[in-house]
């Protein structure tokens, strides 16, 4: 009733207007949504791309679990689960009436097909080694699935909700890649390469329909081509803007408005801690003492943002605001790098992505460590280069880079990572971490992690900025903050 | 006659060998993996590892050289590695728009720079003249994605009389398709149109002045019978030549353009499959952009010789 009545009071209004205004501003069930980078394929089951998983992430695919805009989890194809007392045996009951969009009903065998193909030999699934936990799937009927495990592994749900754990449909998920199939509520129309993908919204789904029915997810790389077409209205909105000196560029278009979010951004100055100066724990924290983060984020986004004091954003559930350790402070950095033995004068590379952010803060690290004495090279590359080079091979000093995965703090107990942290009193605290399932002993341990990072400073913690989001002012429902990349549809609408 | 086609055909075989080789190895020589660049920040070792053997780059560098070889001579080009869609399908795709925006360029150059490089040297020394030849002076300096972004703002933004962005495609309509193309066409096209005018104007000097005009004017033609049945002609040859550089010009144009324009052409492609290190895309491309050039440069050498047989003896 009260819903008939806003309808009632909407339509008079829009009628009023119409009456009044020039442009009067039509109910619409059509979206644009612009996109920086088109995605390789629209299957996340093997490739990280961020785009796959903003076009595709439940508005295509779902997976047993979800995260929430809050990021928490929440249930999704699995309406319940139990968990054993060993931590290692998931009891899942499946959502009932789920169909996916080629026909076939959603089973237990489609839960055991998606997981036991993520964790298989070769399988290039972006997140494998979630899936090599996994020892079985059984099914005791169509309507439940256990999985079990093979070390109890707290932050299961959690990873059951990403993108590559999606559950896909045995019959169609080869050729996910060029035509996505999942249980979503909008289904896969079209997608021509280079410039736009089509959703429609799916008239069976089994959940609460979507109130628009198609959405468009352009292309476009040059933020300034972007700018235009948000400014000439060919785009309705273009979540995670690029190019914050062009925001300026919306502050007179009355359609459009500018949102500030969050997410998981961390960007850090990596050191190379197996390599001499920076395997010295002195040489990391002169470095992090010498480096004026504050100003840092002053003039990296007017100050818009966080400085960091360990690797986890401020949006995360488990974000502890740890007391800043390495407050600006030269004069000690000078005396910490006497004490570990570097010589004034000493001569480190300092690499870079093609990233405005990366490029901006290297230059005014560089600046600040000529200051306690350390000559710096800076060594722009180019992103294949840099992914190489730096992330692949570990060949490096120093590089500026922003984490921007969820929840990844467990990169630091990883045996290959590129800046070669080890530290065994932090491999203790994660293993303890990932066994447990209790929410709140999780979170304490959370909290020593980052702890444990701060004081040892593997990295400089730097900052990190919010997310801008620039959209016509008519769209509700769409997500501004970002837990992992995804742009969920199905509760988005134009108002009046 | 015989031995001079076979000459040139295997002088451009040769041409396209070597450049083969030389995108093989450069693309090789630049430093990034395929598989790292699709896998990101999170990517473990083993599939890496996995990727390279689905990828066939765990074979030896002559192996893969002599595999994509062997592949172009029998019509099979390879699948992209980040889009896992036949080459020539993409290529084919994106060349929708790449031509058509090439040929509706290189055809505003001409119809631009033409007459008017024909006007100022009819009218050669007067006021007329030198304005013309300074304002195209001074538009052959203006960079194109410049000019792109200026008449942006002004059509597409303020007067909304062309769309800012994107191509819809052949299929959403001829008149939608050439509106699209219309901006980023005349940004391509406008320096172009200033070298064509200025090598028209230079080229029509040089025709007036020589022998067969007077010849041609002491047979009683008038001026305007002259200027059009005998000196234009002839000045036009020189202009072919011109169109052959002009071409790879606008390819290279292209990238920058399209990419200001969101239009998704070959130009994008390229840039896009350099950036991911989509190898099988941009060696095929570059090959083909290669052989395109060579051919079109063929085909004008064949048209001028045809026109004027007196380059045809002396040049080959």
């Amino acid at each position: 009733m009260k819903r008939a009545v806003f309808l009632l009071v909407a339509a008079g209004l829009s009628l009023a207007s119409q009456a009044r205004a020039e442009s009067p501003v039509p109910a619409r069930d059509t979206l644009s949504i612009g996109v920086s980078i088109e995605p390789p394929g629209l299957d996340p089951s093997r490739s990280p791309s961020e785009s796959i998983g903003t076009i595709t992430y439940n508005n295509i695919y779902e997976g047993l679990t979800r995260l929430d805009r809050s990021g928490n989890v929440a249930p999704l194809l699995a309406r319940a689960w139990t968990l054993s007392d060993d931590g290692r045996l998931y009891h899942f009951t499946l959502q009932e009436n789920v169909h996916f969009h080629d026909g076939t009903p959603l089973t237990c065998d489609a839960v055991r097909f998606s997981l036991l193909r993520a964790k298989a030999a070769d399988s290039t699934n972006p997140d494998r080694s979630v899936f090599t936990n996994i020892t079985d799937v059984s099914c005791p009927d169509d309507g439940h699935a256990d999985v079990r495990l093979r070390d109890a592994h707290g932050s299961f749900l959690y990873e059951l909700a990403w993108n590559d754990a999606s559950i896909f449909s045995p019959g169609s998920s080869g050729n996910n890649i060029h035509h996505p199939v999942g249980t979503g509520p909008f289904l896969f129309q079209e997608w021509q390469r280079g410039d736009h993908v089509l959703l429609a919204r799916n008239p069976n789904y089994w959940g609460k329909p979507p109130v628009l029915k198609s959405v468009t997810f352009r292309f476009m790389p040059d933020p300034l081509a972007a700018s235009n077409a948000l400014l000439a209205g060919e785009l309705d909105a273009y979540p995670s803007f690029p190019e914050r000196e062009i925001l300026g560029r919306f502050a007179d278009a009355p359609e459009l408005r500018v949102i500030r979010g969050s997410f998981p951004f961390k960007a850090i100055l990596a050191l190379n801690n197996g390599r001499r100066p920076f395997n010295d724990v002195r040489v990391r924290q002169a470095i992090a003492y010498a480096i004026d983060r504050k100003a840092l984020l002053q003039a990296v986004s007017d100050g818009d943002g966080t400085v960091l004091q360990s690797h986890m954003a401020p949006n995360d559930p488990d974000y502890a605001p740890l007391p800043d350790r390495y407050p600006y402070n030269p004069e000690r950095a000078r005396e910490l790098l006497k004490s570990a033995g570097v010589q004034p004068g000493t001569q480190v590379r300092l690499s870079f992505p093609p990233i405005g952010y990366a490029r901006d803060t290297s230059e005014l690290i560089a600046a600040y460590l000529e200051q306690v004495g350390i000559i710096v090279t800076l060594q722009p590359l180019e992103w294949p280069a840099w992914l190489s080079r730096v992330f692949g091979q570990g060949a490096f000093d120093m590089t500026v880079i922003a984490h921007t995965e969820p929840h990844d703090i467990g990169i630091y107990d990883r045996d290959t990572i590129y800046f070669h942290y080890h530290n065994p009193a932090f491999h203790d605290l994660f293993q303890r971490y990932e066994a447990s399932s209790a929410p709140a002993t999780r979170h304490a341990l959370s909290v020593s992690m980052q702890s444990q990072l701060a004081q040892d400073e593997p990295n400089v913690f730097l900052y990190s900025v919010p997310r801008d989001t620039v959209m016509n002012r008519h769209i509700r429902g769409l997500w501004t903050d970002q837990q992992i990349a995804a742009c969920p549809l199905a509760d988005v609408y134009w108002a009046p | 006659m015989i031995f001079v086609i076979l000459r040139t055909v295997i002088e451009r075989f040769l041409v396209l060998v070597a450049a083969s080789i030389l995108i093989f190895v450069l693309l090789n020589l630049l430093p990034g993996d395929p598989a790292t660049v699709m896998l990101g920040l999170d990517a473990q070792p083993e599939s890496i590892a996995a990727l390279h053997r689905q990828l066939g780059l765990d074979s030896s560098l002559t192996t893969r050289y002599l595999r994509w070889i062997g592949g172009l001579c029998t019509g099979h080009a390879g699948s992209s590695y980040i889009y896992d869609v036949p080459v020539w399908q993409l290529i084919r795709e994106r060349f929708q728009s790449t031509l058509p925006l090439i040929a509706f360029a290189t055809g505003l150059s001409l119809a631009i720079g033409l007459p008017v490089g024909a006007m100022a040297a009819t009218n050669r020394g007067s006021i007329l003249d030198l304005t013309v030849m300074s304002t195209l002076q001074t538009l052959k300096s203006i960079p194109d994605f410049w000019l792109a972004m200026m008449m942006t703002l002004l059509f597409s933004l303020t007067l909304h009389w062309f769309p800012a962005s994107g191509f819809p495609g052949w299929k959403n309509g001829i008149p939608n398709g050439l509106r699209a193309l219309f901006l980023p066409a005349v940004a391509l096209a406008i320096p172009q149109a200033a070298i064509t005018a200025r090598f028209m104007r230079s080229s029509l000097i040089d025709t007036l002045s020589q022998d067969y005009i007077r010849t041609a004017r002491a047979q009683g033609y008038g001026k305007t019978a002259v200027l059009w049945r005998v000196a234009m002609p002839n000045a036009f040859i020189p202009i072919l030549t011109l169109i052959g550089i002009q071409i790879p010009v606008l390819v290279t144009g292209a990238i920058i353009v399209e990419s200001v324009f969101n239009i998704p052409g070959c130009g994008q492609l390229l840039l896009e499959a350099v950036n991911q290190r989509d190898i099988p895309i941009v060696q095929n491309l570059v090959m083909l952009i290669v052989a395109g050039v060579l051919l079109m440069n063929l085909i004008l050498t064949a048209i001028v010789g045809w026109l004027d047989p007196r380059l045809a003896e002396t040049g080959a």
